[in-house]
Parts: C-alpha cells; structure tokens; sequence
C-alpha cells in the first residue's frame, strides 16, 4: 500500500507497516483548500482518513486542524464566509456536492468538540435527544436501551447512573466529555470526528478517553485533533502534522515520530516552535 | 516606575508593597461603600413595596371587612358604584362585587397570553434563526420599538380597527337583538380587548425571547447540528428549552402588563362588568366585559365618595395578589420545568 | 339735464359718506381709553370739563365685566358689577356708589342725545385704577391686569376646564396671581364655598331652595348655558323624539329602533361613568331625576369618547352638550324642538341647565374681579368655546 501527496514540490512517501493496514479509506480529501473570507485557512490538502483505525492531527496552533475536521461533518456552513475549493468523497460520494443532505452526512459523521458542549439538560436526555430527532421509529423502551448501551459503551455508566435524571451540567468535565462522545456514538455514526477531547482533562479522565477510543475503533473510524504528542503516539494509527493550513508529513506513528522525513516535523517533536 | 530606577531594591520592593497596600486599602472601601449602597437600595425598594401594600389593603380595609371572600365571589360592581354614588352621605352603601372584574382581567389576559405567546415566538425564532441577517437587523430594530409605544395608541387602533372588525365579521343585527336585553353586541368586547392585548404584548415578549435566544451559547446549536439534527429540530429541542428562562421573563413581564393594562382595554372591552357566560357559545368572546385596572381607572373620578375609594382600592388589591399569583404560576411551571431537567 | 342731476346726487351722496366716516375718526384722534391695554372704541368722542374726562361709559363697563342702565324717564344712570353699584344722574352732582352718597366736581350730561359720564369717578368707584397718559393722550383703566394673591376655585367639572382656561389667562396677564382650579362635582363646589375652601364655587345648575337651606348666604352668578343634546348616528333616519320617548329609550323600555320608526335594530345606549356632570344632568333634566340611565348602557369617561361611540355606531344613540355638537353626529327634534343653541338660551330645548359660580355673599376683591371677567367679553368667549354664553346668535 502507498500513498503520495505533494507538499512544496516534494514527493513525500507513506508505507504501510506490517502491525498497520490501511485496508480501504472511508474518506478521500482531493485538493481541498480553505478560507475564511479572505484569509486561506488550509492549502491543497490531499489525505484519507481509513477505516477502522485512530487518524491523528497535529501541528501549532493555528494551523488549520480544526478548519478541516469541520469540513468533514459542514460545521463550517455555518461560518458566513467560510468558502471550500476541492472535494471531499465521502464512500465515494462527494460531501459538497449540490443536493447531498447534511443532515444525513452529519449522522455518518459524528463530532465532538473541543470544549465539552453537553446540552442543559438531563443526563438522559442528552442521549435521547439525538436518538429521538433522528430516529422517530424507536419506542421509548429502546430509547433508554440504546442511551444506557452508550453509557456503557463510554464506561459513563457506573459513574452516573444515579445521576440519570440530572443536569449533564453538573458533571465533571471528563464525564462531560465522555457523554459527549457517548451523544456522537448513539446515532450509529461510521466516523467519529474529535477535537482535543482531553485538552481539558486531568490524566486519569484523558486516560479513560484513550482507552475508549482504542476499543471504539473497532466500530468506528476515528479523527482526533491532539496537541498532546504522547496521546498521539499512544493511541494514533495514523498521524498527520499541519502547518500553516498545509499537509507537511503524513504517515505512520513510528515514521512521524521516530524518523520525521521533514525539517519542520522534527523542529515540531521537539517543540521548537 | 521612573522613581524607582535610582532606588535600592528594597527600596523599590517597600514602595511596591506601600503602594499594593494603598490599593487594596482603596479597593475594599470602594467595594464596602459600593455594598452598602446596594444593601440600602435593596431595603429601600423593598420597603416602598411593603409600604404601598399596607397603604392599598389600609384603604381597602373597609370594603373588604363588610364583603369578605364576597368581594371576589359576587358581580354587579358597576351597578353598585352607582348606588354607593347616589347614596346619601350618612347612609353609605358598602356593597361590592368585583367578580365580573377579576373574570374580565383573567379573560383577556389569558386570551391574550394565548394568542401572543406563539405569535410573539415564532417572531423571535424568525428573527434570531430564520431571517437574512440584515433583516433581523430591522426586524429588532421595529420591534424594540413596537415595545415602547404607548397603550393610548394601541386603544386608538383597537378601537377605529378591531372593534368596527369584530362587529362586522362576527355580529348580525338578529344576534344584536337577542342579546339587547343582557348586553349590547356592538364589538367592543373581551375578543377586542384580547386582540389589543396580545398585539400589545408580542413586541414585548418578542423582544425578551430574542435576547434570551441570543444568549443561547452557541455551542448547544452547533453540538445539535453535529448530531444530524434538523434546523427546526436544534430549534425546538436545544435553543428554546435552553433559553426558557429569559423566554419566561418575558412572558412574566407581559402578564404584568396585560393584567395592569387600563386605558387601553377600557377603549375595546366594553366597559361593563358583565360575567361572561360559557353557555353562549361564541358570544362569550363578544361579550363586553370590564378589568380591574380599568374599572379603577374609570370610576376614578368619584373617588372622593369614600365607599367607593376604598371600593377601588379593594380592586387594586385583588389586581396586585392576582398580579402576584400569576408570576408563582409561572415560577412554578419553571420550578415544574427545571425539575424535568434534572436542574432544580 | 336729468343725467346732470343724477350725478349731482351721487357726488353729494359720496362727499357725505366721505364726511360721515371721516368725523368720529378725528373724535377719536382727541383722547383714547385703554382697559387693560386693549383700545376700546367710542362711537362719541370724549368731551373734557373742568380736566375732567367724560366719556360714554357702557363700553368701557361692559369690557369691565359690568352693565350699565340709563332710565330716560328718571334719567338715572345704573353702572353695576358683580361687587359695585354706581347710581347717577343726569346734570346732577349727585352720586350713589353701593348706596353711599358721593358728590361729583362734574356730572353726568347728554351730548347729541348720548350720556357722557366721569371716567375717572366710575372707573375708581368699580374699583379699577385710572390714569392720564397726556404725552399719548390717553386715559389707562387697569382692572383685570393689576390683580395679585391668591383665589381657590373648584366644584363642577363641567366649568372646571373653562374655568382653568380662564385662570390661565388671568395669571398670563398678572405676575402675582395664583389661581387653583379644582373639580369634585357641583356639590362640593357649593359645599366648599360655603365651607370657605373655595372662594368661587363652580356649579353646573341652578341653585335651588335645598341649597339655600344647607347652605344659607351663597350668591350665584350665571356665566353661560349648558344645553344637553340627545345625539345618534347621522345615518339614522330616527328624525323627531317625544320627551316620553327619550325616557323610555334611555330606561330600556323602547329597545329597537323600529319601534321609533327607524330600521330593525337594537338600540346601543352610550351612557357616561357615574360622577359625570352631564349624566347628572341628563337624568335631572331628560329622566325627570325619576330614573337612572339603564344598566347595560355602555359607559363613557368623556364626551369625546360617547360622540366618538355614537358616531361609529349606526344604532347608538348617547347625550353630548351642546356646546360639543358638530356634524360626526346627528341630535334628532325633541317634542319638535331643534337641538339649537339659541333654543337653549330662549330654554324652548328641554334638555337645559344653568352654569353659574357662587361666591359666600357678596364678591370682593380678587373673587369678585374673577367673577367680572367671567362676565367681561373675554371670559364670555372663553364660556362660548364649551357652552352656550350669556347672549348667543345660531
Ligand atoms: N471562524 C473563523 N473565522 C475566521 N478565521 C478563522 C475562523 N476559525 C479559524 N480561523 C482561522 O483559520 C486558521 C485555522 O484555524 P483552526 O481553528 O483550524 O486552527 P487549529 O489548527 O484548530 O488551531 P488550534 O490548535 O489552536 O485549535 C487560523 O488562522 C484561524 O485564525
Ligand atoms: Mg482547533
């Protein structure tokens, strides 16, 4: 398996490894380039996110990570002034196209943010909520089935299924966070996009996250944005390192972190800027 | 700093602690002034509530020892403002019901409530959600003002527009006739003074729902969005419950001006406490009715006979404890609410 | 030849109007009078005797609120105001003011068949203060414009608003002056009178025996007349009502108009709010104080609102003054009778009640300057402007 992209004119190679295989991608990302009105926020991006593995993006601050996470599920449509050059396939179907439903992507699609955003509401109806726009077949039974499963799922469960008919306001901000990716799993998404999930996290909290993304892959394919390069290193199949809203490195964990191709990558690793 | 260049460092660090000191010293007695000036606006204000509160039941005190729960449970207030007028001065007649009133006032805040509610949400959801954003610009703009427009102005238009309106859609000269006997069929009724009432009050709950919609973090919105949520959906589930309280002030605030509304609906609502029957069908909307706040206004100018001063501040003080209910009720529909949240 | 006439006529006619005119206007050029600034015109020219100036005074009298009777048999001349009484007589040095005798330096005398009087000695016996400006050749009367303290008014709110119109106008003219207008309803104006809160009571009737037996010592003074109309809709045919009719309709015992010869419709009763001074007088004078407007009428709290009523309900029919007439509404005949002001004034229109102001006895001072200018040109035009003043033309 081999995959190309161009940054600056260089030729830059990704092999596959044996511990690593990139099967097949579930989203191709093809010349994709990016501006907030007049400002260009991400430069002939080529890249494919793979199924059923942790894709990781890091880079400073700025860079445009979180610009491209958001054109995965349209966040961006809200931004006025936001404009998109490129394409976005998506199974082989251009996200952008006229007539292609958001709504239906952003099921596929899920996300969760980098500051918790859990809604002023019940613990329970968090998971209901989604559940209940979404899939108006389902009876009230299987509402609270699948939202307990998601507790579970996210191992939310035993730590607050006394607090069920709470405020999810009035959990801790791991907690927040994990009902927050426990929100995007109950919908049945294929992709699970995730901005700095832990950014805000003690280490215990972020551990847990690691280990529910690690068993999560198996359902689902996985973005996260990550300023923490050790989370990366831990837990990430696949890594991409930005700068200033272009690609400079993509590759396998090992060859990022271990043997960096380009100049910028090592100066990054060793936090020279 | 310049000073302290030439200086020692101990110098400087002693004038750096001198100084930190003034400043606390400064801040803590602008903040202690600055309690209890709070602290001496709050008891004042609440004071001048009590106050007025003794002062209407002291002047009401008379009607309400001779009528007791009557006042509230007996009608034919306008007839008996008549006769306590025409009684001779040393036999003073002490007979009121404000039945017809409270019903009145509850009718038409209700209906107004009723009406002006979803009209004056869904203006807002338009408003914050829905129209280009140049639009919302003036729409908020129009708003704000429709807001501040005197009631005067919103009894001229009830009464040159929705009652010639309401006469002409609603009432036959046969319907006239039947009903001549109770009262007179001529548009100026409850339905009318509803009409003015929620015209008068969707500015204001407009207003307040933009602004509560507006503080609606966006965060919710976009994390609904995220879930494949639709617009109208994120609308209905995330934004309105998550800006319920302001959305309720509003309503709160309305109620108070529904319920204290004089000039306005004694112009449209006919002006004579009549009960409005269920039995009637129709009619009952179209039945001429009288509020408390009106009738106080109204009869006002023969409030130097005092059985009928202390009558009208009897009104007055069923107006403030009705008043007063209402905003429990919607404390409670809140507490209610919150609870369902997990919240409270 | 006949033509030759005929001109010398017409220029002998024109040189006599020319004449005519020309005449007084040099009169007048002599010496001017000045009541409170304002020029009062002479139709005799002033005759100066002995430095005295003699003028004919019923002008002067009349802007003073006051009236003036010659008696040519006795040829006694009568000058009286709400609080002077001047009695003279022709030719003769004798003078009579408030009963007292006085001697004149200069009487009374007939100039071209017209009484000229002393300006000075009347002015002064009225209480007024009179100057001679000689560089202008002018005679200055001041009476309404050297007024000062305070005066307490209230009682009918029917005068109330004309009174505060007056009030208003006193205090522009005179810096010291404190006028208070208050309202309360006629009773209380002549309890307050009597009382002594008001100085000036404000009723809107007549005083009747009653009053003079709860209140003993009360003088009233007429300002005006209130006639009450019966108005409906200018679309209703309804064009003549009997008294018993306006009875039966404003007590509920006629309801539809057909009834009345009109179309089949019920008939809307605007009333106003109990403590109005003209539903008061509406059931005085139209439901004989028998009976009370029905229950369901729909109450107004001001003229405007029950003419406002009437005029958009073609079925309604209400009760205005009417001083407030005008054609958004129609006032049908009653017992055959135009609902005209001229017919209040002759009280032919039944529907007719007194406004007067009443004073504890006799006026003085500020009270009865007050009272003199309700009666004076000025306070009349003001009465006019709502009622119906003292002399009217339709
Ligand atoms: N809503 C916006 N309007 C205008 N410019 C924006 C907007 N959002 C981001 N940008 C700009 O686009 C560029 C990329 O921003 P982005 O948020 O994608 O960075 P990032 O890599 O996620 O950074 P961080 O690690 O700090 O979150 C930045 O220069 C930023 O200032
Ligand atoms: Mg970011």
């Amino acid at each position: 398996m081999e995959k190309e992209s161009f940054i600056d004119g260089v030729l830059v190679h990704s092999q596959s490894s044996t511990t690593f295989s990139l099967d097949s991608s579930i989203i191709s990302i093809q010349d994709l380039n990016a501006w907030y009105g007049q400002t260009q926020a991400l430069k002939q991006v080529n890249l494919k996110i793979y199924k059923n593995q942790i894709t990781a993006f890091i880079g400073p601050s700025g860079c445009g990570k979180t610009t491209l996470l958001r054109c995965l599920n349209r966040m961006n449509d809200l931004i006025p002034g936001f404009d998109l050059k490129g394409s976005i396939e998506l199974q082989g179907e251009n996200i952008y196209a006229p007539g292609y439903s958001v709504n239906k992507l952003r099921k596929q699609v899920g996300m969760v943010f980098q500051q918790a955003n859990p809604f002023p509401q019940t613990v329970l109806n968090n998971l209901k909520l989604p559940l209940e726009e979404n899939f108006r077949k389902l009876g009230k039974a299987q509402l609270k089935q699948i939202a307990i499963d998601k507790l579970k799922d996210t191992g939310l469960l035993e730590e607050v299924k006394d607090r069920l008919q709470q405020s999810a306001l009035k959990l801790s901000g791991g907690q927040q966070q994990r009902l927050c990716v426990a929100r995007a799993l109950a919908i049945d998404p294929e992709i699970l996009l995730l901005d700095e999930p832990c950014s805000a996290l003690d280490p215990i909290s972020t551990s847990k996250i690691e280990a529910l993304l690690i068993r999560l892959k198996e359902r689902y394919s996985i973005v996260i944005v990550t300023h923490n390069l050790q989370q990366a290193a831990r837990i990430a199949d696949y890594v991409v390192f930005f700068y200033q809203g272009e690609i400079v490195e993509q590759g396998l964990p090992q060859e990022i972190f271990i043997t960096p191709r380009m100049k910028l990558t090592s100066q990054y690793l060793q936090g020279m800027f | 700093m310049q000073s302290f260049e030439t200086s020692s460092p101990e110098e400087k660090l002693f004038a750096v602690r001198i100084e930190t000191k003034n400043r606390l010293n400064l801040i803590s007695v602008r903040d202690s002034i600055s309690e209890k000036l709070v602290f001496l606006l709050t008891t004042a204000s609440a004071i001048v509530i009590v106050f007025i509160f003794i002062f209407i039941v002291k002047e009401a005190a008379a009607v309400l020892q001779v009528n007791s729960i009557n006042f509230v449970t007996t009608s034919g207030f306008d007839q008996q403002i008549i006769n306590a007028y025409n009684a001779p001065a040393d036999k003073p007649i002490w007979q009121f019901g404000a039945l017809g009133l409270l019903l009145g006032t509850l009718t038409t805040t209700l209906g107004a409530l009723l009406l002006a509610v979803p009209m004056g949400m869904s203006t807002a959801i338009v408003i914050t959600e829905l129209a280009p954003v140049r639009l919302r610009y003036i729409l908020r703009i129009v708003i704000r003002l429709l807001a501040s427009i005197p009631s005067v102005i919103y009894g001229l238009i009830g009464l040159m527009v929705v009652v010639p309106f309401i006469q002409e859609l609603l009432i036959s000269s046969e319907l006239q006739i039947r009903y001549i006997d109770r009262f007179q069929l001529a548009g100026n009724s409850m339905l009318a003074g509803i009409v003015v009432l929620s015209i008068m009050i969707v500015p204001i709950i407009t207003a307040l729902a933009v602004d509560a919609i507006n503080a609606v973090p966006h965060h919710y919105k976009e994390a609904a969005l995220a879930l494949g949520i639709s617009h109208w959906g994120t609308i209905l589930r995330v934004i309105l419950p998550a800006a319920k309280s302001g959305i309720l002030a509003g309503i709160i605030l309305s109620v108070g001006r529904a319920v204290g509304e004089a000039i306005a609906l004694s112009m449209v609502s006919g002006g004579i406490g009549n009960i409005p029957q269920p039995g009637d069908g129709m009619v009952f909307f179209l039945t001429p009715v009288l509020t408390l706040a009106s009738a106080i206004v109204n009869k006002s100018e023969i409030m130097s006979v005092p059985t009928i001063e202390a009558a009208l501040f009897a009104c007055g003080l069923v107006l403030l404890v009705t008043c007063v209910g209402l905003s429990l009720c919607a404390r409670l529909v809140e507490y209610l609410v919150k609870r369902g949240e997990g919240r409270a | 030849m006949l033509r030759k006439i005929r001109k010398m006529v017409v220029l002998v006619l024109a040189l006599s109007m020319l004449l005519s005119v020309s005449i007084p206007a040099m009169g007048a050029d002599a010496i001017a009078v000045k009541v409170d600034g304002k020029k009062i015109e002479l139709d005799v020219a002033p005759v100066i005797e002995k430095s005295r100036t003699l003028i004919p005074i019923r002008a002067v009298v009349e802007e003073l609120g006051g009236n003036v009777i010659f008696n040519a048999s006795t040829q006694a001349i009568s000058i009286n105001t709400a609080d002077q009484e001047v009695k003279l007589t022709l030719n003769s040095k004798q003078a009579l003011v408030n009963g007292a005798s006085q001697e004149l330096e200069v009487p009374a005398k007939a100039v071209d068949g017209r009484t000229l009087v002393p300006l000075r000695f009347v002015g002064e016996a009225l209480g007024a203060d009179v100057a001679y400006d000689a560089a202008s050749k002018t005679v200055n009367v001041k009476y309404f414009s050297n007024m000062s303290g305070t005066l307490k008014i209230g009682g009918s709110t029917t005068i109330q608003p004309l009174a505060q119109a007056a009030a208003d106008k006193l205090m522009a003219g005179n810096q010291g002056l404190s006028i208070t207008i208050a309202g309360g309803g006629s009773g209380e104006g002549i309890k307050g009178v009597h009382a002594g809160t008001f100085n000036i009571g404000n009723v809107s009737r007549d005083l009747e025996a009653a009053d003079n037996v709860s209140y003993p010592g009360l003088i009233s003074h007429r300002i005006g007349t209130d006639g009450i109309a019966v108005i409906v809709n200018p679309k209703n045919t309804v064009e003549n009502l009997t008294k018993q009719q306006v009875i039966d309709i404003f007590t509920g015992k006629i309801k539809n108009w057909k009834e009345l010869g009109g179309k089949d419709a019920a008939i809307f009763v605007q009333t106003r709010e109990a403590g109005s001074g003209t539903l008061t007088a509406f059931e005085e004078l139209a439901l004989l104080k028998k009976s009370k407007v029905l229950a369901t009428a729909t109450p107004h709290t001001s003229t405007g609102l029950i003419k406002e009523a009437v005029a958009r309900n073609e079925n309604a029919i209400g009760f205005i003054s009417l001083g407030y007439m005008d054609n958004s509404v129609k006032a049908p005949k009653v017992e055959g009778v135009s609902a005209l002001k001229s017919k209040a004034l002759s009280k032919e229109w039944p529907y007719v009640r007194s406004l007067v102001i009443v004073s504890k006895g006799t006026p003085s001072g500020l009270t009865a300057k007050y009272v003199n200018y309700l009666l004076s040109p000025m306070g009349q035009q003001i009465v006019s402007q709502d009622y119906l003043p003292l002399k009217v033309v339709d």
